[in-house]
């Protein structure tokens, strides 16, 4: 079980409750942009850990980083001016006997990053037009990922990429090969962004928002069949959505990220039913639900500006709770409040000491 | 946490006859053309023979997958999009006013009741001006106040909307997505208008900048006895705020009915396809696969007969032959759905229910799993109450 955040456990061998070896285990990573106007801390100390064949959900909202974090994991973010200052993104490689690779480390035009990007760890997007390529088509453009990591020849490539078009449910898959993205709908074009993701059978799946601009019909279909085919080959998911309707059925674990930091980590089911930090809460009493009618009761004010950081608690100054002595001067720190449940706010601590004194934290 | 709702009752006794807007027949079709010559080669019906009813401070929900036409109808009931064919008929100071039939300056006049709120606060906004030029030219344009009286209404409407006057000289790259909606929101207001139609207002926000936005849309239309049109593709969004909902594919509404009847009793295979498909915020609560087939067909070549049979489950033979009118299936509750299709549908749902309390209650733990579910209560009440079916 884990402790903290902190980076003391060696995690070689590190299993989750479910006797699952860890696949990638972030460290205090931060990430920071050095733009004209300052520095921004998009990623700022965070740890998350995936098992293999997890899905964790990275929730929050426009701004917090959960992208950046995971385009940290890929070294796809434009540097500069983006820079990894610090932490550690160790990625455990299916039958690597050395180790893991420290991906924070390694040289993002490199032959190590590039052997696991889009092998080892595939990616797909919110808006599947913007990530293929407009003039090719599509069956090039998996034949061509297949080509590039594997060692088969272009016939073989190519009924390797139709034989994925068929396992994501494109109609026609021999006729859709030579279709260009233009040709698909957003749904058929997100199908086969999904075919090209997986089409090396990757141990990793990072999606940013896979079904934002998708209509609920086709959201429902898509998320099935990335369950399906995360069942089939195996591998982990790292679900990137600010929709927590989506994290409740897809995800095992959740981390909830505000301005950089994880504020909040634990068991979707913890997450979703015994909120401890005021963001979460927040987020979940400002969602209508459906068949639920009630008053919805936002959080107050506006995301900070991220060159004037409030020195404290970077939700401080929108918390309900800010009685708590201290919060706009130290940062609290994600602290275990249940087992496996670990949240980022000095109320929490305090509040449950006021509640039930007997087991008041040290 | 149980706050009363904020959202008016749809006081039925005393608002029933004070129809503000009539929509009898609208049809709005888009030209194909092609070759050369530009010849047109057929019709896109994007809205195909709608028929609508608003009672004055009422909320309209319309919802429907993308390209289904519901902005495409809420443009063209102001005339944003000149309607082909049809009639609408908008009280206002006693007259029905058929909105088809007035000319350019007449319908101009009229449009200072009639305003629209889009739904990309980023490009609806004009870069150059600042947030003083924004909201006042609506004022301007129609010489409704100048000089000191001017600057006094922009700067209470700035107020109202949660912006301060000093951000009246700013411009709109300085705001974020949330200001920018209210800056929307203060210039559809500035005339006065008794019927706003929101295109999609919330949904490029984040979902607690969207809360701000539907609360004050809710407080503004207490206020000022606003009507609203609201446009959107979430259901729980829709549910939220409207009185009533109407649900489009294809050009047509299919059903429609009180937001609250039509969540419990969905009577059309879409609406109930559409609502199996949300997703909530509760691990118990389970989605199904959308209990339909397909994907939209081209509304340029759209299906005969009833126009989701192709996608229906229940469809027969004479599905693809009869086309179907809305009749009603319950007080208010309108619906398109054929009677034997209606039949399944209510059959299939009982069984799904009795067999969903027991799947639910077998596999309390297994979070992620994909089947029917009976309907939890929101998450403050979720402690407290094991059994929360059906809870308002």
């Amino acid at each position: 079980m884990n402790k903290t955040d902190t980076v003391t456990d060696t995690a070689a061998k590190e299993t989750d409750a479910q006797g699952r070896p860890i696949l990638l285990d972030i460290r205090s990573l931060r990430t920071t942009f050095h733009t004209d106007d300052g520095p921004v801390r998009a990623v700022d100390g965070v740890s998350l850990k995936i098992h293999r064949q997890e899905t964790l959900g990275v929730v929050g909202e426009s701004g917090c980083g959960k992208s950046i974090t995971a385009m940290s994991v890929m070294r796809l973010f434009p540097s500069p001016p983006g820079r990894i200052e610090g932490g550690e993104i160790l990625f455990h490689a299916s039958g690597a006997e050395s180790g893991p690779v420290d991906l924070a480390k390694v040289d993002p035009k490199g032959r190590v990053i590039r052997r696991i990007r889009g092998n080892e760890i595939a990616m797909i997007f919110q808006e599947p037009m913007t990530s293929l390529s407009p003039v090719h088509t599509v069956g090039n453009q998996i034949s061509e990922t297949i080509r590039l990591h594997q060692k088969v020849d272009k016939k073989e490539a190519r009924e390797r990429s139709i034989e994925m078009l068929r396992k994501v449910r494109l109609p026609k898959p021999e006729r859709q090969f030579d279709a260009y993205p233009f040709e698909l709908s957003g749904g058929m074009r997100q199908r086969a962004m999904i075919a090209m993701a997986l089409s090396c059978n990757p141990s990793l799946l990072i999606a940013d928002e896979p079904t934002t601009a998708l209509d609920v019909t086709v959201q429902a279909e898509i998320l099935y069949l990335i369950k399906e085919l995360q069942e089939e080959i195996g591998m982990a998911v790292m679900l990137i959505t600010h929709d927590l309707g989506v994290i409740a059925h897809m995800a095992d674990t959740v981390a909830v990220m505000y301005m950089g930091k994880v504020v909040e980590r634990a068991s979707t089911r913890n997450v979703l039913k015994d909120p401890r930090h005021p963001y979460t809460v927040g987020l979940l009493r400002s969602i209508p639900r459906l068949g639920a009618k009630r008053a919805l009761v936002p959080i107050k004010g506006t995301v900070p500006d991220p060159f004037k950081l409030p020195p404290g608690c970077s939700f401080g100054p929108r918390c309900p709770r800010q009685v708590y002595p201290g919060w706009d001067t130290d940062p609290p720190l994600l602290e275990e409040v249940a087992p496996g449940h670990f949240t980022r706010c000095c109320g929490t601590v305090c509040e449950e000491a006021d509640e039930q004194p007997e087991t008041a934290a040290p | 946490m149980n706050a009363p709702s904020t959202h008016p009752a749809p006081a039925a006794t005393e608002k029933a006859d004070d129809i503000i807007l009539e929509v009898r027949g609208l049809k709005t079709y888009f030209p194909v053309k092609k070759g050369i010559w530009r010849r047109v080669v057929g019709h896109v019906k994007a809205v195909d023979g709608v028929d609508l009813t608003l009672r004055r401070g009422e909320t309209l929900g319309l919802v429907g997958e993308s390209g289904c036409g519901k902005t495409t109808l809420g443009r063209s009931i102001i005339r944003l999009i000149e309607p082909t064919a049809g009639s609408i008929h908008f009280h206002h100071g006693g007259e029905r006013i058929d909105l088809m039939q007035l000319g350019r300056g007449e319908m101009r006049r009229l449009r200072r009741e009639l305003q629209y709120i889009f739904q990309d606060p980023f490009s609806s906004l004009n870069p150059w001006m600042n947030v003083f030029d924004i909201v006042s030219e609506p004022l301007v344009v129609n010489r409704v106040a100048s000089g000191s009286e001017l600057r006094g209404r922009v700067e209470s409407l700035i107020r109202r909307v949660g912006l301060k006057p000093d951000h009246l000289r700013r411009y709109p790259y300085a705001f974020s997505g949330g200001q920018r909606q209210r800056i929307g929101i203060a210039r559809a207001l500035a005339l006065n208008p008794s019927l706003i139609i929101a295109d999609e207002p919330v949904s490029a926000l984040d979902v607690s900048v969207q809360a701000q936005i539907l609360n004050l849309l809710e407080e503004l239309q207490d206020e000022f006895n606003l009507t609203y049109i609201f446009v959107a593709h979430d259901l729980s969004v829709v549910e939220h705020i409207s009185d009533r909902v109407a649900v489009m594919y294809l050009g047509e509404i299919v059903e429609t009915a009180e937001s609250g009847e039509l969540y419990r009793n969905p009577s059309h295979p879409y609406t109930a396809a559409l609502l199996s498909a949300v997703l909530d915020p509760d691990p118990d609560r389970r989605p199904e696969r959308p209990r339909m087939k397909g994907i939209v067909p081209d509304p340029a070549d759209a299906p005969p007969g009833c126009k989701f049979h192709t996608r229906c489950l229940y469809a027969e033979p004479h599905c693809a032959r009869e086309v179907p009118v809305l009749r009603e299936v319950a007080p208010g509750h309108e619906s398109k759905a054929c009677a034997s299709c209606l039949e399944r549908m209510r059959a299939e749902a009982t069984g799904r229910a009795a067999e969903g309390v027991e799947s639910a209650s077998d596999r309390a733990e297994d979070v992620p799993h994909v089947s029917p579910a009976p309907l939890a209560a929101p998450v403050e009440d979720a402690d407290n109450s094991p059994s929360n079916e059906g809870k308002q």
